[in-house]
């Protein structure tokens, strides 16, 4: 996942929130809390950068906490919060 | 624990000062340490189904 590009599903809506923010799916009705602002700011981010780990780099995060917030990215994948950019030819 | 030593100690660190051991300085600081972070402390997935029909 690290080397793919993602995006937030266009089908999602992020709500700000004092813990972070409120992601609510239209087309699978999924409602997931994203508990850290850092999180939401790598979520948003993630189609401003060529792959994930530009991503996690822009986002300053310490890289021990990579594999956290990739398992995240993967569990948000997983109800199509975020989803994978198709390379371009 | 002679002079000089820095204990750490549950993300503290206590300092004696070297420079003159009648006036020595105890100094202590706080490290900011990252805590473990896991993907359960930062998504949490909630089924709303169960609120269908409550409004």
């Amino acid at each position: 996942m690290l080397d793919e590009a993602w995006q937030l599903s266009p089908q999602v809506a992020l709500r700000p929130e004092p813990f972070g923010a409120l992601a609510y799916h239209f087309g699978n009705r999924r409602l997931t809390f994203l508990r850290r602002p850092e999180l939401v700011a790598l979520v948003r981010g993630l189609g401003d950068s060529r792959d994930v780990r530009a991503a996690l780099e822009a986002s300053g995060l310490p890289a021990a906490h990579w594999p956290a917030y990739e398992t995240a990215l993967r569990r948000l994948a997983a109800t199509d919060m975020i989803r994978r950019v198709a390379k371009e030819p | 624990m002679p002079y000089g030593t820095a204990c750490k100690s549950s993300g503290r660190v206590i300092t004696l000062s070297t420079l003159d051991p009648q006036h020595t300085e105890l100094s202590e600081h706080t490290e900011h340490e990252d805590p473990p972070v896991s993907a359960e402390d930062l998504l949490e997935e909630v089924s709303i189904d169960g609120m269908c029909g409550v409004y």
